[in-house]
């Protein structure tokens, strides 16, 4: 009997007993209701769920009939939004912070800062070069213990003994780099190309933590954002994300944050210079989230209030100005352009709807995707323009990644909903490409590449993939990588990543 | 018997599709919660499930295949249901009712309960159903893929990966008081 099959039994045990534990009756009342309402469900199908509930189960019983738990939800509700006025916020579609203004307002702040901005963190004189650490966090984080290894400390604790990853992401930038994780315990940084040559190994941790993103490349590929976390859902424990630095050539690496518990690090980006790293965390109720510009050359740390949410499937993008002099990110559900000296006032981005995807192009304008379409926002003039209605392709839009559009704002790559011949029966996720400016989205990936890690080349020609092949050596999954041109819009390969025994070649 | 259901259902006959939505209901809802670690968002996914297996009954060739399209079906709704959820921005609040079942000496398998749970919770619709049709519906893996419409190496390296991150959930959970405890010291 293995470890995996102890495992694999008690999740088969736990999901044969989930299945069949109480139902609260009431939810299935009000669906069957609704689909009485608004279905054309013949009403003799309606029955079926009525049936099942009469032979089955008491929908009398009072303690888990649909009063009680909505009277909880209503009450839990009504005390956060109660509590959020009181604290000057009101709760908007899951984010506590100030309703974006309509137009460019200066924001009101959540907790007033000082002056427009408070440094809030000062590390003293020094360089990326040798790599700031923060002092520990207020409120226990597991991140206080964790230390990203590179060296012999590296070598040390992983030997030769990679097995590459299970779960992998591409790095924006020069290259291909790689987080994922060895074995049952460990994880990674591995550098892959430019050119030929085997994956080479940067860095270590020695655990495996739920949250591992590349974040971001500085402009001379010579240092990597790292965002390290774990989350604990229905869990007290408050969830924790720091940001490290880890030297690309393998000789150093630094936690660069101790936010502490309860204001996880949603996202982080270099500079244009590469001497800043602007980074924000978040946090829950009435706390304060903040948007924090870091000198790495003097340790001098600019924070302002911004709560953009917190997820730990994908980070918060954040974008500089191509001068470097403003920052845009998304605060409270809006678009807003950051001084990150915290001299003059955040201006807000006059709102498109839910904002997926945006970006800061070379010729000053701020592109922004929504669930329905594209729109420029031109910083000279303040004006905005509908580029394109993303509604009219008739394709559903799943899952855009953060960075799904294109450096130069012309391309928008997003996961949607393909049906074939039988609505309901064989809807596909695949993967679409489309430009900005118009026009039908054109399929780029099939179904069994769809759930790939996607990332732009610099110069916004080219979109690389890295894909489960479907093989497996030894127990781990190989990666395909590829790249589109978005001239032709044709893949070529530019490799594969056998899983086992670590050594990546690149055709 | 299901099989002569099935070449009636798809005749029109009502009363032969309740029969078969009777008695797949109690599967359908079950796993649908599994999948959707929600009574309501659950039902909706049958109730759209079964919609679209009564509106297109007669895309099945093949009557011995009913239970496995209906599965799909209920799969794609579930997804189609995780999705809505997600594209709103919804945050759901969980409130979780007193648990009678849990007598005072079984405490230690409450816990394993629980950080099944919320490990599971930590995973995305998709992660779930794989895991779902192959631990509690038992599907062989061609079965399964079918049923969530993947070739059959995807499907394994979808597993693969969901029991992986189920795992890291499961160790995170594990961690947390060691951390706690090395952080205060």
């Amino acid at each position: 009997m293995t470890a995996r099959d102890d495992f694999d039994r008690t999740l088969a045990d736990w999901l044969d007993a989930e299945a069949v534990s109480p139902l609260p009756l009431g939810g299935l009342d009000q669906a069957l209701d609704a689909t009485r309402r608004r279905s054309p469900l013949p009403a003799w199908l309606a029955r079926v769920g009525s049936h099942w509930i009469g032979g089955a189960r008491s929908s009398s019983d009072p303690r888990v009939g649909p009063g009680w738990s909505r009277a909880l939800v209503l009450l839990a509700l009504i005390a956060v939004i109660v509590g959020s006025a009181l604290a000057g916020t009101v709760l908007v579609g899951g984010v506590l912070g100030p309703r974006p203004g309509p137009s460019l307002v200066p924001p009101r702040a959540l907790v007033p800062p000082p002056s427009p901005a408070a440094v809030i963190a000062s590390p003293g004189p020094s360089s990326l070069a040798a790599l700031l650490t923060p002092t520990p966090s207020v409120e226990p984080c597991f991140t206080d213990t964790v230390q990203v290894l590179t060296g012999d400390a590296m070598r040390a604790i992983v030997g030769g003994d990679y097995s590459g990853p299970s779960l992998a992401a591409l790095g924006p930038g020069r290259g291909v780099y790689i987080v994922g994780f060895v074995g049952p315990s460990r994880s990674g940084l591995w550098a892959v190309g430019p050119g030929d040559g085997p994956a080479r190994p940067i860095a270590a941790i020695a655990f495996r933590p739920l949250v591992l993103d590349i974040l971001d490349l500085s402009p001379d590929g010579s240092t990597a954002l790292l965002r390290i976390g774990n989350v604990h859902v229905n869990s007290p424990e408050p969830e924790c994300a720091d940001l490290y630095a880890v030297r690309t050539d393998g000789s150093g690496a630094s936690r660069l944050t101790a936010l502490g518990g309860g204001h996880p690090l949603a996202g982080a980006a270099f500079s244009p210079d590469g001497r800043r790293v602007a980074y924000s965390s978040s946090g829950r109720g009435s706390d304060v989230a903040a948007l924090t510009a870091l000198d790495t050359t003097t340790g001098r740390a600019v924070g302002q209030p911004c709560n953009n949410g917190y997820s730990w499937h994908d980070p918060v993008r954040i974008d500089w100005s191509p001068s470097g002099d403003r920052l845009v990110v998304t605060c409270y559900e809006a678009l807003r352009i950051f001084d990150p000296t915290g001299v003059t006032a955040p201006v807000d981005v006059p709102p498109v709807g839910l904002i997926l995807a945006f970006v800061w192009t070379e010729d000053g304008r701020i592109i922004t995707a929504t669930d329905h379409g594209f729109t420029a926002y031109d910083i000279a003039s303040q004006t905005s323009t509908t580029l394109s209605d993303l509604d009219a392709s008739g394709i559903e839009l799943i899952a855009p990644a953060p960075d799904s559009l294109s450096p130069d704002g012309r391309w928008f790559t997003f996961l949607g909903g393909e049906r074939g011949d039988v609505p309901g029966d064989n809807f596909r996720t695949v993967r679409y490409l489309v430009s900005t400016s118009g026009g039908t989205p054109t399929r780029i990936q099939n179904e069994n590449e769809a759930g790939s890690s996607v990332s732009w080349s610099t110069d916004g020609r080219a979109l690389i993939s890295a894909h489960e092949s479907g093989k497996q050596v030894e127990d781990v999954q190989e990666l395909t990588l590829g790249r589109l041109d978005l001239d032709t819009l044709q893949w070529s390969s530019i490799g594969t990543l056998p899983g086992a025994q670590g050594i990546w070649q690149i055709p | 018997m299901q099989r002569d259901l099935v070449l009636r259902a798809r005749n029109g006959d009502h009363e032969a599709f309740t029969a078969l939505a009777s008695g797949a209901f109690e599967r359908l809802h079950r796993t649908a919660r599994l999948i959707l670690r929600s009574d309501d968002r659950a039902a909706d996914a049958v109730q759209d499930s079964l919609m679209a297996a009564w509106l297109h009954i007669r895309a099945v060739r093949d009557p011995d295949r009913f239970d496995a399209w209906l599965n799909r079906l209920l799969v794609n709704a579930c997804y189609r249901e995780a999705r809505r959820v997600r594209q709103r921005g919804v945050v759901e609040i969980q409130m979780t009712l007193p648990d009678a079942r849990a007598p005072g000496d079984a405490q230690e398998l409450t816990a394993v309960r629980d950080q099944l749970e919320r490990g599971f919770r930590r995973l995305t619709a998709e992660q779930r159903a794989v895991l779902v049709v192959h631990h509690y519906l038992g599907l062989p893996d061609a079965e399964a893929a079918a049923v969530l419409d993947l070739a059959v190496g995807t499907f394994k390296s979808r597993l693969h990966r969901a029991s992986t991150a189920l795992r890291a959930a499961l160790d995170a959970d594990d961690r947390r008081p060691t951390i706690a405890e090395e952080s205060i010291a």
